[in-house]
C-alpha cells in the first residue's frame, strides 16, 4: 500500500518541520538573552534531518529528526558597563542567533511543512477515489 | 480464456507503476530539507517497457496462452536517482518545484487511470450482461 507510506512518510515530515519551528522559535526568543561569560550565552539550536525507511518493499521513505546541534559560532560580545550581568572589563555576551538567517529558516521550515500537509491531503483523496472506484 | 487477473489489462500494472512513484515523489519532498539525501523516481516507460510480455494479454486472441503471475512482485521497481539540477551544499539534490511539478503530474495521470478502470469495468459488465 504505497499512497499509505506516502501519507506516513508526509506525517514524518511534519512532525520534524515542527521540530524545526521549534527551535526557530526558541532561537528567536532567545536573540537578545545577554549572560556575564561566552560559555553562558546561548547558542543557536539547529535539527539535523535523517532519512528513514519506511517500507523496504517500495521504497518509502520519512524522515526524523536526527539530534539537534547547536551553533558554535562566537557570542556577539557587547560593551555594556551598565549592565548587572557585565563582567570586569565591562562586556556581556549576547546569542550567537543571526535574526535573518533565524527567519528565512522559519519561513522555509513552514513551506516545507505546507508541503508535507498537501502531500497527505492529496494521498488520502487519491485513496478514497480508488476506494469509490471499488463500489463500482 | 482470458484470465480474471487481464480483465483491468494495463491499468492495474499502470496503476501499481503512478502509485510507486507518487510514493518516491512524496519521500522526496518530506526530505527536501534532509542532509545528503538523494531525490529517486521510477521511469514509468521504462518499467512499462519491461512488461511486454503483460501487453501480449491485451491481444484478444482467443487461444491466448499468456498469464500474468499475480504474484508479480510489483515492489522490484528499478528506482533510479534523480540527475541533480543544483545540488544544495549539505549533499541534498531534491528541487522542490520540479518535485512538487513531478507530484501533481502524477496525481492527475494516477485519476486519468482511475477514470479509464471506471470505464473498463463499465464495458465489461455491458459485454457479460450482454445489452
Amino acid at each position: 500500500m504505497s499512497l499509505v507510506d506516502a501519507i506516513s512518510s508526509a506525517g514524518m515530515g511534519m512532525t520534524a518541520q515542527s521540530v524545526r519551528l521549534n527551535t526557530v522559535a526558541s532561537n528567536l526568543a532567545n536573540l537578545d538573552v545577554v549572560s556575564s561569560s561566552p560559555q553562558n550565552a546561548y547558542h543557536g539550536r539547529e535539527p539535523i534531518f535523517k532519512s528513514l525507511l519506511i517500507n523496504s518493499s517500495d521504497g518509502a521513505q520519512g524522515v526524523k529528526v536526527d539530534k539537534i546541534a547547536t551553533d558554535n559560532a562566537p557570542p556577539k560580545k557587547i560593551y555594556d558597563p551598565g549592565n548587572p550581568n557585565a563582567d570586569k572589563s565591562g562586556y556581556v555576551y549576547g546569542s550567537n542567533v543571526d535574526r535573518v538567517s533565524a527567519l528565512t529558516n522559519m519561513l522555509s521550515a513552514s513551506q516545507s511543512y505546507q508541503a508535507d500537509v498537501s502531500v497527505a491531503n492529496t494521498c488520502k483523496e487519491l485513496l478514497m477515489d480508488t476506494i469509490d472506484t471499488m463500489k463500482g | 480464456m482470458l484470465s480474471l487477473d487481464s480483465m483491468l489489462g494495463i491499468y492495474q500494472r499502470a496503476l501499481a507503476i503512478r502509485e510507486e512513484k507518487i510514493d518516491l515523489i512524496s519521500s522526496n519532498l518530506v526530505n527536501q530539507d534532509t542532509p545528503e539525501y538523494k531525490a529517486r523516481d521510477v521511469d514509468f516507460k521504462a518499467v512499462m517497457a519491461q512488461q511486454a510480455d503483460f501487453s501480449n494479454t491485451l491481444s484478444l486472441k482467443p487461444n491466448n496462452t499468456v498469464t500474468i503471475s499475480a504474484n508479480q512482485n510489483n515492489s522490484d521497481f528499478p528506482i533510479q536517482y534523480r540527475q541533480a539540477v543544483s545540488p544544495s551544499v549539505d549533499g541534498n539534490t531534491v528541487d522542490s518545484n520540479f518535485e512538487k511539478t513531478a507530484f501533481m503530474n502524477n496525481v492527475v495521470q494516477y485519476k486519468s487511470t482511475l477514470a479509464f478502470v471506471r470505464n473498463h469495468e463499465a464495458a465489461l459488465l455491458t459485454a457479460i450482461r450482454g445489452e
